[in-house]
């Protein structure tokens, strides 16, 4: 990394920002803070790229002491220098400072040379040290990694003399780490730490090393071995724990103490029913019980050579009803617990696990000592340029949440977008950001993150923004982040937000073509049905009437001039009744030639449909074309849709019946000429119910 | 007028601060000492016995003059810092803030007078 080291200076007196900031800015890039909030917030950002803070003590917000605090919480004063710049010159203060790991207490007025002297030897010095961590780190790293490469080689050493699949010590790998992270979020009786469960986990590989003493016949033997035979197998836990006790200079080694424990005792029994010392109940360590239940489970769930694979269930219903021995039974609900998902985990993990194992072991052990190297270091701020790369041309709003420091820092580019600033202190009370996304939705979003889980943690919801002054739709895709330990809470939250304003609008589109006729772009009969249903019960002192509509000679256009001019007429018609009528009527195409008015009116309703009828009739391109109508109106003839439509319908097969070219209100005399008609057979037209299209 | 005079008439020490702290950017720090806010909220504060408030403006302004090496406003911040260290109601905050006062306001002046001099408020 060339780029100048940043400083952070927290002082919240512009004056004396502006003179350190002189002083420092040739050398360093400096940020600047007015408050002990805004120190904090601008470390959470950035503090794996500070190289030193300068610290006021009396600020507005937080003051220094409670920024050190928090340094000191959240680890960051073992990675960032802390040079206390003050006028206070009681020694209480200074012993404060000292106290919460300031490394340096300056008082004013400084001098410019000193001060940059002061501060360039911090800076040196920490790098220095850092560099040295560096060096252990790697050290550490490396060994861990040829430990477990040696553990490896050697536990599929065994594995290739027992003649099993190669698959046995991986799963009592994966078994083991199951039923020890069952019991951790169960229990805290055993004391199970993420390390000492990665650690356990590693040794297990180790259960079976005293079977390397045990001739292949008896280990091999396809039979039922004999008293004799299964006497001289039993040894092999005693002779396992031996062969470690044998290594004269890693006695102490953490893993060779566990990986004996392991080896000696995973045959014991709860109750004291097995061997070799027939220890009873927790004399068993926890290690050696986790790891006997993981090695029965796969021994019956493997193939060997003196037996076939028994499924998942038998194998549970065995181990539980205690046809394999007795265990704690603690651990007996905890398999219970996980059952399903070590079936699927068992599968899932048989390949390539091991390498990812490891990396997921060195990574913790890498983290949880804080020496963090600078190749890690390198790696992440290439993270991070590439995800700020892609965050950019995404054009989507991401943003990350972090629940310690109720921050939301939001990309560069979303911030840009939603016109809000990069890093909000105290979301859900920061009016800008209300202004933009409602609380209402914040609290609801909060809630559903809230019940996510590390099965099942994707959260995704439709809101309504308001940005820059108008209203849009965004569609938020969320997840929380758990640390390493995934029973502890969510450390923070991320996600972004996708403009769903166009995908919003195309389901209006589509909603909107469905209630209209695709030829004439009229309502269509569903659409129209509804519409006039609701106005109907809104009806007050209005009359309305309901009017169908038929050409009388539609079928021979189409027959003689084709489908095509067909259409072509049935669109100017539509277009001229449209044109006829008034905005709150209703006008709607209900089938090949036949169309629908609703109208609302006070009186003289003749008038009305009169000039409907006259004004549709008439020559369309040189072809006449005559109309039957039939009208009935509320509420004389009815007051629902159903009831309406069935008196027009008849009146139009009365105008039919009288001619054509007419229109006619329905009357009672009309009431049985369609049912009547409907048994004959030769009726010219079929007629349908109102609801049938 | 020049610096050394300004700093003469305050009773500063001209001798200091013109070693730590070049011409140029002295007057810059002057121009922003005069925007400050700090007077200001110091004599709010008094008013609403906020004693939190007053005591971090006049701890700031104790710090601000030491830096700029005007020796006897920083005395006077840090006699009433120190009416204020309690952040209760006392007797000596009264004479310790008209002391103050007196000295910031003469500060005020004559800086106003020397950046009038010295060609605008740089």
């Amino acid at each position: 990394m060339n780029r100048k080291a940043k400083i952070l200076i927290a002082d919240d007196s512009e004056i004396n920002r502006a003179m350190l900031s002189d002083i420092l800015a040739p050398d360093y890039e400096v940020l600047e803070a007015a408050d002990g909030e805004a120190a904090v917030a601008c470390m959470e950002q950035q503090h794996t790229e500070i190289a030193l803070v300068i610290l006021d003590i009396v600020m507005p917000k937080l003051d220094g002491f409670e920024v050190l605090a928090i340094m000191n919480r959240k680890g960051w004063i073992n990675s960032i220098p802390v040079i206390i710049v003050s006028s206070e010159t009681s020694p209480s203060y200074i012993d404060h400072a000292y106290q919460l790991g300031a490394s340096e207490y300056i008082n004013r007025p400084f001098y410019k040379v000193a001060i940059r002297h002061r501060i360039e030897n911090t800076v040196k010095l920490h790098t220095k040290q850092k560099h040295l961590e560096n060096i252990v780190a790697e050290q550490i790293l490396e060994k861990e990694k040829s430990n477990m490469v040696m553990v490896d080689i050697l536990s599929h050493i065994v594995e290739f003399r027992n003649g099993e699949s190669g698959l046995h010590v991986l799963h009592i790998r994966t078994i083991t780490e199951v039923l020890l992270k069952q019991l951790r979020s169960t229990c805290s009786q055993y004391d199970l730490t993420p390390a000492r469960t990665a650690l356990i986990t590693n040794a297990s590989s180790l259960h079976d090393i005293g079977k390397i003493s045990i001739p292949e016949e008896i280990l091999n033997k396809p039979g039922k071995l004999t008293k004799e035979e299964f006497e001289i197998i039993k040894t092999h836990s005693a002779i396992g724990a031996q062969m470690l006790e044998g290594l004269t200079h890693y006695q102490n080694e953490e893993l060779v103490q566990v990986a004996r424990e392991i080896c000696r005792w995973h045959h014991e029994r709860y109750d004291g029913g097995g061997y070799p010392d027939g220890l009873k109940g927790d004399e068993i360590p926890v290690s050696a019980q986790v790891v006997a239940i993981a090695d029965v489970y796969d021994a019956l769930t493997s193939k060997r050579v003196y037996k076939p694979a028994c499924s998942h269930e038998q194998a549970m219903e065995m181990i539980l009803n205690g046809e394999c021995g007795v265990f704690n039974p603690l651990l007996l609900e905890c398999l219970k617990e996980v059952g399903d998902y070590l079936e699927n985990e068992v599968k899932i993990r048989s390949a390539g696990k091991i390498t990812r194992d490891s990396i997921h072991t060195l990574a913790y052990d890498a983290i949880h000592s804080y020496n963090v190297s600078d190749r890690t270091l390198d790696l992440l701020e290439q993270e991070r340029t590439k995800y700020q790369f892609y965050a950019s041309m995404t054009k989507e709003i991401q943003f990350e949440y972090s629940y310690e420091s109720d921050t939301l820092i939001i990309s560069e580019w979303g911030a840009a977008q939603a016109g809000v600033k990069e890093s909000i202190q105290h979301p859900l009370s920061d009016a800008t950001l209300l202004a933009i996304f409602s609380k209402e939705d914040f609290c609801d979003l909060r809630e559903r993150l809230q019940s996510a889980t590390p099965q099942n943690p994707i959260v995704s919801q439709i809101y309504r923004l308001t940005v820059h002054g108008k209203p849009r739709w965004y569609k938020w895709i969320a997840r929380p982040i758990w640390g390493l330990d995934e029973d502890a809470p969510p450390t923070k939250a991320i996600g972004k937000l996708v403009d769903n304003e166009e995908e919003q609008s195309t389901l209006e589109k589509l909603t909107l073509q469905a209630q209209h006729d695709d030829l004439t772009a009229l309502l269509s009969r569903n659409h129209a049905h509804e519409e006039i249903e609701e106005r109907l019960v809104n009806l007050k002192e209005n009359k309305a009437a309901l009017l169908v509509l038929d050409l009388d000679t539609f079928k021979s256009v189409n027959d003689s001039y084709g489908h095509s001019y067909g259409d072509k007429m049935l669109r100017a018609f539509a277009e001229k009744l449209r044109k006829r009528v008034r905005n709150t009527d209703i006008v709607a195409r209900i089938g090949g030639d036949e169309f629908l008015v609703y109208m609302e009116y006070r009186e003289n309703i003749e008038k009305l449909v009169e000039r409907i009828f006259s004004t549709v009739s008439g020559n369309y391109d040189g072809f006449e074309v005559s109309v039957s109508i039939g009208a009935a109106l509320a509420p004389e003839n009815g007051v629902t849709y159903e009831e309406l439509f069935l008196c027009a319908d008849q009146a139009l097969y009365a105008s039919k019946h009288a001619g054509k070219n007419q229109w006619k209100f329905y009357d009672e005399s009309m009431k049985d000429m369609l049912s009547s008609d409907l048994r004959n057979p030769l009726n010219e037209k079929k007629r349908r119910t109102p609801n049938e299209t | 007028m020049t610096v050394r005079e300004a700093y003469g008439k305050l009773c500063g020490n001209y001798e200091d601060v013109s070693y730590r702290i070049n011409e140029k950017m002295l007057l810059r720090l002057i121009g922003m000492l005069l925007k400050d806010q700090n007077y200001r909220d110091i004599c709010e504060a008094l008013d609403k016995s906020d004693y939190e408030t007053a005591f971090r403006g006049a701890h700031t302004l104790k710090g601000v003059a030491l830096n700029l090496s005007l020796t006897s406003l920083a005395e006077k911040a840090g006699r009433l810092t120190e009416t204020l260290r309690s952040r209760q109601d006392n007797g000596s905050i009264k004479p310790a803030f008209e002391e103050f006062e007196q000295a910031y306001q003469d500060m005020q002046a004559v800086f106003l007078q020397l950046l009038a001099s010295s060609g605008g408020d740089a």
